[in-house]
C-alpha cells in the first residue's frame, strides 16, 4: 500500500521531464498573482469590517475567513476524491496492482488527505498571517495560534469531503453525458460567483469612494459575522485554536470529529467505492448511447457541427469556452456597473464609453483565447485532419469561425444589455461593436497563429494537451484591453471624440488585417509541418 | 493506381533518411502487401502516401493525382486505416461514419450502405450508435474500417489491419481486401503476417533499413516461401 502511495505521489507531483517548463513557470506566476491579489483582498477588507461593523471583533473576522477556508477546502476535497477515488484516469492499470481494494481504497483516501493538508497550509498560513497583520494583533502568540491551528484546519474539510462526495457522485453520474443540463449549472454557479464577486468589489468600492459603508451593508455583515461565531460552526472552533483560548477543548474536538467521522465516513463510502470501481471497470467511462439518422451535408456544415460537437461533449471545453462564453454578458454587465458607479462618482459620464470599451474587449480577449488551442486540441487526431480531402486553411479557417461566431454571440447580448441600461449611448454601442469585431477577429487569428506556430499534439503523462498558447492569448488580450480602454478613457478628455472613435477603429483593423494576412498566407505550408 | 517514384523521407532533427529512394507502382486491381520488421519504413511510407506527412524527395500519385501537389484530388481517392484506430472517440459509431462521408463527399445513401451492410458483415451494427469510446480496440478498428470505405476510395490503405481482430473478423477483411481488389480498385497494405500477404496480395515489397529491398510479384513467381524469403531479405 505504502509503494502504492509513493507511485501516486511520484506521478502526481514528481517532475514530468516532458512537461512544458515556460507552462510550468507562467502557471506559477499566474497563482503567485492570484495569492497576491486574494491577500491584498483579505487585508483591506479585513481593515474596511473592523472600522466599519460596530460587532466586528478580530476573533469574529477570524471566524468568517477561517470559514470560507474550510468551505474551499471541503470543495477541493469533495473535487479530488471524485477524481482520485471514483473517476481516476488509471483504474485500470491500477486494478492490475496486487492491492486490495480496500487498501486502495484507504491509499486513495490518505492521499487525497495529504493534498488537503499541503493547500490548507499554502492557503491558512498566508491568509491568517495578513488578517493578523490588517487587524493588528499580529504577535507571537497569535503566530504559535496560526501554526496550531493550521495543523488542525484539514480534519473538518476531510471528513466532510468524504460525506459530501457520495451524493455528489450520484448526481455526477445523473448528469453524464447530459452535456447541456451541465452547461446550464455550470453558466448559473459562474454567475452566482460573479454576482458574489461584484458584491464584494461593490462594498470595497464603496468604502473607497464614500470613506465609509453604507449602513444596510454594514447590517448583512454584522448578521453574517455574528451568525458565523456560533459554537455550531467547527471553524469557530479553530478561531479558538488561532487564538489559544480553550484550544485543548477546540483540539480534542476536531480530533474526535476528524476519528470517529473519518471511520463513519470510510465504512459508509467503503461499498460505494466498490460498486463504483466494478460499474467503471466493466462499462468504461459512462459512454452514452444516442440514435441519429445520416444526412446530406456538405463539408462546411459537417466539420462546423463536428466541430461544436466535440468542445460540447469535452467536459472542459463546454465548461471553459462555452460556459464562459454564455456567462459573459452576465459578468459584463456586472463589471461595467461597477464601473459605471465608480467612474460616475469620480470622473464622471465621459467615462463610461471608455469603461465599457475596456470591460467588453476583456471579455472578448477572454473567449477568443480559446482559438490558440484549435490545433493542439486534435491531440494525436492531427492525422485525421491532415488525411482528409479539406485544405488545411479551410479547416483553420472553420474552426476560427465558430470561435468567431461564439464571441460574436456573446458580444451581441453584452451590448444589448449596456445598451439598454443606458451605460452607453447608441452612437457608443454601435462603435464599440465595430471596433469589437475587428479586435474579436484579430483575437482569434492571433490565437490560430500562435498556435499554428507552437502545436502541442502530444499528450501528456497525465493524458492531457499541455497547452501554454490559451495562457498567452489571455495575456495578450489582457494587455490589448488595457491598452483599448485606457485610450477610450483617457483620450476623449484632450482630443475630439470622433477622433478617438477613429483611432480606435483603424487601430482594430489593422490588428485584425496584420493576423489574417499572416494567417491566409502562412496557415497552410505551416500546417503541413506538424508532425506528431 | 498508385505510383511511388525515388521517394525519400527524413524526418526533422534526424540524420538518416527513414525512407530512402522507394519507388513501385501498384495497379488498378492489385493488392499489395508491405512488409518489414519494426522501425523498417513501412509506416512512414504509408503516412506519407496518405498525405499525413510531408516528404523531401521524390513523388507519390494516386489516379494520376501527386499527393504534395494536388493533395485534395489526391486524398479524395484514398481510404485509410491508421495502425493505431484513432477515431474521434466522443462521436457514436454511426456519427463517425456520417462525419467521415460527409467530408468525403459520400452520398446519404453511400454512408446508409455502408452502415447496414459492411457494418452487419463486420458485426459492429449492434454498436452503432453507442460512443466509441466505449468501444474495445477490434470495434474501434472495425469502425476505421468503415470510414475509410464509405466514400468507395480507389486507393485502400491499410497500416497493420489485422491487429486486434479476432480470426473471424480477420477472414472477413481478407476476403474483404480482395473482393474490393476485384473490382478494380488499388489496395496496399502493411502487415507482419505473412501466411495472410501471401494469401490476399499480388505484389510484396520488402522494406529494409527506409529501403525497398525486393519487389515481387507472386503471381509470376509460382509456388513460393515468403517467410522463407523474407529471413533471407531481412539478413542481407
Amino acid at each position: 500500500m505504502l509503494e502504492f502511495i509513493r507511485l501516486q505521489m511520484k506521478l502526481r507531483w514528481g517532475r514530468d521531464k516532458g512537461a512544458d517548463k515556460k507552462n510550468a513557470v507562467l502557471t506559477g506566476i499566474i497563482g503567485f498573482i492570484v495569492i497576491l491579489v486574494l491577500l491584498a483582498l483579505v487585508f483591506v477588507f479585513t481593515f474596511v469590517l473592523q472600522g466599519n461593523v460596530s460587532d466586528a471583533t478580530a476573533k469574529r473576522i477570524s471566524v468568517f475567513y477561517i470559514t470560507a477556508i474550510e468551505v474551499c477546502l471541503t470543495l477541493v476535497g469533495v473535487s479530488m476524491l471524485l477524481k482520485m477515488l471514483y473517476r481516476p484516469a488509471d483504474m485500470k492499470i491500477t486494478a492490475r496492482f496486487p492491492i486490495t481494494s480496500f487498501k486502495m481504497y484507504i491509499a486513495n483516501v490518505i492521499l487525497v488527505f495529504l493534498n488537503l493538508c499541503i493547500y490548507s497550509f499554502i492557503a491558512f498560513l498566508p491568509m491568517m498571517t495578513v488578517f493578523a497583520f490588517a487587524a493588528q494583533i499580529l504577535d507571537w502568540a497569535i503566530f504559535g495560534g496560526i501554526v496550531l491551528s493550521m495543523l488542525f484546519s484539514p480534519l473538518v474539510p476531510f471528513v466532510l469531503s468524504m460525506l459530501i462526495s457520495i451524493p455528489v457522485l450520484f448526481v455526477m453520474s445523473f448528469l453524464e453525458n447530459r452535456n447541456i443540463i451541465k452547461l446550464v449549472l455550470f453558466i448559473v454557479i459562474l454567475a452566482a460567483g460573479f454576482v458574489l464577486y461584484d458584491y464584494l468589489l461593490n462594498i470595497l468600492a464603496d468604502y473607497f469612494i464614500n470613506k465609509n459603508m453604507n449602513s444596510d451593508t454594514m447590517d448583512v455583515w454584522s448578521r453574517i459575522l455574528l451568525t458565523l461565531d456560533t459554537k455550531r460552526n467547527l471553524s469557530a472552533w479553530l478561531s479558538d485554536i488561532l487564538f489559544l483560548k480553550s484550544a485543548w477543548i477546540a483540539i480534542g474536538l476536531h480530533i474526535a470529529v476528524f476519528v470517529v467521522g473519518a471511520a463513519a465516513c470510510i465504512a459508509l463510502a467503503k461499498p460505494v467505492y466498490d460498486s463504483v470501481r466494478r460499474k467503471m471497470l466493466e462499462s468504461g467511462n459512462g459512454a452514452f448511447r444516442r440514435r441519429t439518422q445520416c444526412t446530406d451535408r456538405g463539408v462546411f456544415s459537417a466539420m462546423f457541427i463536428h466541430e461544436f460537437k466535440e468542445i460540447l461533449r469535452t467536459r472542459t471545453y463546454a465548461y471553459f469556452y462555452l460556459g464562459i462564453a454564455i456567462a459573459t454578458p452576465v459578468m459584463v454587465f456586472f463589471c461595467n456597473r461597477l464601473a459605471y458607479e465608480a467612474g460616475m462618482a469620480q470622473v464622471g459620464q465621459g467615462i463610461n464609453f471608455g469603461a465599457s470599451m475596456l470591460v467588453v474587449t476583456a471579455f472578448m480577449a477572454m473567449i477568443s483565447s480559446f482559438s490558440a488551442a484549435s490545433i493542439s486540441r486534435e491531440g494525436h487526431r492531427i492525422f485525421i485532419t491532415k488525411m482528409i480531402p479539406v485544405s488545411f486553411r479551410r479547416q483553420l479557417t472553420i474552426k476560427g469561425l465558430l470561435n468567431f461566431l461564439v464571441s460574436v454571440g456573446a458580444l451581441t447580448v453584452s451590448l444589448i444589455i449596456i445598451a439598454s441600461l443606458e451605460f452607453i449611448t447608441p452612437v457608443q454601442c454601435i462603435i464599440i461593436a465595430l471596433v469589437e469585431l475587428l479586435l474579436t477577429g484579430g483575437f482569434v487569428l492571433n490565437g490560430l497563429n500562435r498556435n499554428l506556430k507552437r502545436p502541442n499534439v502530444r499528450l501528456c503523462s497525465n493524458g492531457e494537451i499541455n497547452e501554454i498558447n490559451v495562457t498567452v492569448m489571455m495575456l495578450i488580450g489582457i494587455f490589448i484591453s488595457a491598452a483599448v480602454g485606457l485610450m477610450a478613457i483617457i483620450l476623449p478628455f484632450f482630443i475630439n471624440i470622433i477622433i478617438v472613435y477613429a483611432l480606435l477603429f483603424i487601430l482594430s483593423a489593422l490588428y485584425a488585417v496584420s493576423h489574417f494576412l499572416f494567417f491566409w498566407y502562412t496557415a497552410q505550408n505551416r500546417y503541413e509541418q506538424i508532425e506528431e | 493506381m498508385l505510383e511511388v517514384k525515388d521517394f525519400s523521407k527524413m524526418y526533422k532533427g534526424a540524420k538518416d533518411y527513414s525512407a530512402k529512394n522507394i519507388s513501385f507502382t501498384v495497379k488498378d486491381g492489385e493488392v499489395c502487401g508491405l512488409v518489414g520488421s519494426n522501425g523498417a519504413g513501412k509506416s512512414t511510407l504509408i503516412k506519407s502516401i496518405v498525405g499525413i506527412q510531408p516528404f523531401q524527395e521524390g513523388s507519390i500519385c494516386i489516379d494520376g493525382f501527386d499527393i504534395a501537389k494536388q493533395p485534395q484530388d489526391a486524398k479524395r481517392r484514398i481510404g485509410y486505416v491508421p495502425d493505431d484506430h484513432t477515431v474521434y472517440d466522443k462521436l457514436t459509431g454511426r456519427e463517425y461514419v456520417d462525419y467521415i462521408g460527409s467530408i468525403y463527399g459520400a452520398s446519404k445513401e453511400m454512408k446508409q450502405d455502408v452502415l447496414e451492410n459492411l457494418a452487419a458483415y463486420f458485426n459492429i451494427d449492434f454498436a452503432l450508435d453507442t460512443q466509441i469510446a466505449n468501444y474495445s480496440h477490434g470495434m474501434k478498428q472495425k469502425i476505421c474500417l468503415l470510414g475509410s470505405l464509405v466514400h468507395s476510395p480507389s486507393l485502400w490503405v491499410l497500416d497493420e489491419p489485422m491487429v486486434g481482430l479476432d480470426p473471424q473478423t480477420m477472414e472477413k477483411l481478407i476476403e474483404l481486401i480482395r473482393n474490393y481488389a476485384n473490382k478494380g480498385n488499388t489496395v496496399l497494405f502493411s502487415s507482419h503476417n505473412l501466411d495472410v500477404v501471401q494469401k490476399v496480395c499480388d505484389t510484396v515489397a520488402f522494406i529494409r533499413h527506409g529501403e525497398l529491398v525486393s519487389f515481387l510479384d507472386l503471381r509470376t513467381v509460382g509456388a513460393f516461401d515468403l517467410d522463407a524469403y523474407y529471413k533471407k531479405v531481412n539478413q542481407v
